[in-house]
């Protein structure tokens, strides 16, 4: 059972499995499900470093944390934490997005047992977390997400939503490295999606509060003071430096990409890229707008009951588009490698309109063959515009 | 047949490694085997009979006369599982093919080696037909259990077909190529979790490459990561020498120099700015 809607079949599958899902909270609303944030702040406060440590010490003990630490030399990853000490304030990008807060690289949707009369119901986990240090980008990755796997087919998919509404999500702000790019696609100064967010200042951190949900933490800490009108311009001038160093742009509007994208679609560049492509799929794992999954059953030893267990999928995968009776939609290289970006500025651009690409550059950094998203889509337009002056 | 199904478990040229694997187990093992009855396992018992269903079969064919021993096996089976990566693959001693097998012989028996007998190194897969491979070196213990459950019940398991970067990416490991190494994680096929990556190695293809891998991708990177092609080749070879990409590429490079002909130019980016 494959979850890419784009596939035909599974956009069905998605409205049958919501009209037999009585139980699932908010298959029927599939509206606004979380409070919303507003681009700009209610409030400002600031908090020293020892007291954000404590704010997140206190998320810790009181529910759960997820945020970023360090795993490698050079590589990051969200995690479980006990230790607010671990967290990494500072960083530039994550192995993973922290999109797996709500939709976890595997995760247990249903347990069954064997010749069961009854449906089973679905696993939701909707214990109170904290997500911390949500960089811009992923901030509005988690707004695509939001509407992918909630409004989109007027179904929502209850395991997310259950995650999703019980997060607070706390942002925070970033310098960009040469893989940056979310200048080029309207995210580098997101605030949707945050309940609180984060810009370092020299007395530790000016706090946005952005919603009701964000002021709990603040009321607890005895920390937080309120800004003073040179502090509540921080964010604004962070904002405008980190504009300044990016350096990676998409060298066309993005309105004008699935047009663009469309008269080039037998472009060479994506026989090139093909080539020098592993099809591992690494691109869309770490993507933070991606959302494909794939379904499987295992039964427990006593082969008598069993678990449903959700995955992510790539549409890079040779096996992504094989369908009943054995045909393979895309059993080319070239044609798996052409989806990716399609997907994003066509396809989903013209669906949600707005491209289902952040900038965060996860891809291009972690493609061990070097393909640059970037590169590739200007090397398309360049040959665009190259025939449009023929 | 009998209520339960009978298994056996057979091995030809081998570490028994895959089956010392099965064996480690443990509690989880006892559970799944209450639903068969094991009749026939020299590594582990005493018993044994020629009365079977389903047949594990580890180790690679290297002489002649095992391949009558492996075609009764399979006559007497229902299925036949090739267990780990020498019997789906040939293992690593296929590099073994590399050489003449009497100068092995020579080099490994001197005066004796008229008593020992060496062939070509292959899979079971030449010699009859498999069912099911069970990749790896060795094989990973819970794709055994699930493999076992899938054949108690019938269903088809599906052989993981996705690179190793899929379920190292999944656990949010560095990579390696980020530490400075090379792994031939993009190529490989998965279903060990990356249990090398976790711990600072890189993967060394033991499962086996993915079907349709960019074998000539994996090479141009590892070129400019500043390895030769017979180093590349002989990475590959370890466990994929009989994979017919990595074969081509052994090939193309036993051309002289000036003739070799490369399967896909390095194509760099950032060329159109």
């Amino acid at each position: 059972m494959r979850g890419d809607p784009d596939n035909g079949v599974p956009v069905a599958i998605a409205r049958v499995r919501g009209a037999f899902c009585p139980q699932c909270p908010g298959s029927d609303t599939a509206g606004e499900m979380f409070e919303r944030s507003e681009r700009f702040m209610r409030r400002a406060a600031v908090l020293s470093e020892t007291g954000l440590r404590e704010v997140l010490a206190r998320a810790c003990q009181k529910t759960r944390l997820m945020a970023p630490v360090r795993r490698g030399k050079t590589s990051f990853d969200f995690e479980w934490i006990d230790d607010p000490d671990a967290v990494q304030m500072d960083y530039v990008r994550t192995v993973l997005p922290p999109k797996k807060a709500f939709l976890p690289v595997r995760e247990m949707l249903l347990e069954f047992a064997r010749g069961a009369q009854q449906a089973a119901a679905p696993l939701l986990d909707d214990a109170p977390f904290v997500l911390f240090g949500v960089h811009p980008c992923d901030l509005t990755a988690i707004n695509q997400l939001d509407w992918a796997m909630g409004k989109r087919h007027g179904v929502a998919d209850p395991h997310y939503v259950a995650r999703r509404s019980a997060a607070l999500i706390v942002g925070i702000d970033c310098m960009p490295d040469e893989y940056c790019f979310c200048t080029s696609v309207d995210s580098s100064d997101a605030r949707e999606g945050a309940d609180l967010f984060l810009t370092p200042i020299d007395a530790g951190y000016l706090v946005e509060v952005l919603t009701d949900r964000g002021e709990q933490p603040l009321a607890e800490s005895g920390d937080g003071r309120d800004a003073t009108p040179e502090e509540e311009a921080a964010p604004r001038a962070h904002g405008a430096e980190k504009k300044r160093r990016v350096t990676t742009r998409i060298e066309s509007e993005l309105e004008a990409l699935p047009d663009l994208l469309e008269r080039r679609y037998g472009a060479e560049v994506f026989e090139e890229t093909a080539a020098r492509c592993y099809s591992c799929g690494t691109c869309t794992n770490v993507c933070p707008t991606c959302f494909c999954f794939d379904v499987g059953d295992e039964v427990d030893l006593l082969l008598a009951s069993g678990t449903r267990e959700r995955r992510y999928d790539s549409c890079q995968f040779l096996d992504f588009a094989v369908v009943a009776g054995g045909h393979n939609f895309r059993g080319e290289r070239v044609d798996r490698v052409r989806h990716r970006w399609f997907r994003k500025f066509v396809y989903l651009l013209r669906e949600h309109g707005a491209p289902f690409c952040v900038g965060c550059g996860r891809c291009s950094k972690f493609c061990t063959a070097e393909i640059g998203l970037v590169d590739v889509l200007n090397s398309v337009l360049a040959e665009a515009k190259e025939e449009a002056v023929r | 047949m009998s209520a339960k199904p009978r298994v056996a478990f057979f091995d030809f040229a081998c570490c028994e490694g895959c089956q010392l694997t099965v064996l480690s187990i443990g509690e989880p093992l006892i559970e799944v085997l209450k639903h068969v009855d094991i009749v026939s396992w020299r590594e582990a018992m005493s018993e044994r009979s020629d009365e079977f269903d389903i047949a594990f079969v580890e180790g690679s064919i290297n002489r002649e006369s095992d391949v009558p021993r492996l075609k009764r096996i399979r006559e007497k089976a229902k299925l036949v599982v090739a267990l780990g990566s020498c019997a789906a693959l040939g293992g690593p001693h296929v590099s073994a093919n590399r050489f003449e097998p009497s100068d092995l012989l020579k080099l490994a028996y001197g005066e004796k080696a008229g008593n020992y007998e060496a062939g070509e190194v292959r899979p079971i897969s030449a010699e009859i037909e498999v069912d099911l491979p069970i990749y790896g070196c060795p094989i990973d213990a819970n794709e055994f259990v699930s493999v076992l459950k899938h054949l108690l019940l019938g269903r088809p398991y599906r052989v993981p077909n996705e690179a190793v970067c899929y379920e190292c990416k999944l656990n949010g490991y560095e990579c390696v190529f980020d530490k400075g190494m090379v792994c031939l994680g993009p190529v490989t096929r998965c279903g060990c979790n990356a249990i090398c990556t976790s711990r600072g190695h890189r993967c060394f293809g033991c499962r086996g490459l993915v079907d349709d891998p960019n074998v000539n991708a994996a090479r141009d990177v590892l070129e400019e990561h500043g390895y030769s092609l017979d180093e590349i080749i002989g990475m590959f070879q370890i466990y994929s020498q009989r994979a017919p990409r990595v074969q081509q590429l052994a090939e193309a490079a036993a051309e002289p120099q000036e003739k070799r002909s490369k399967g896909s130019e390095p194509w760099r980016f950032g060329s159109t700015t």
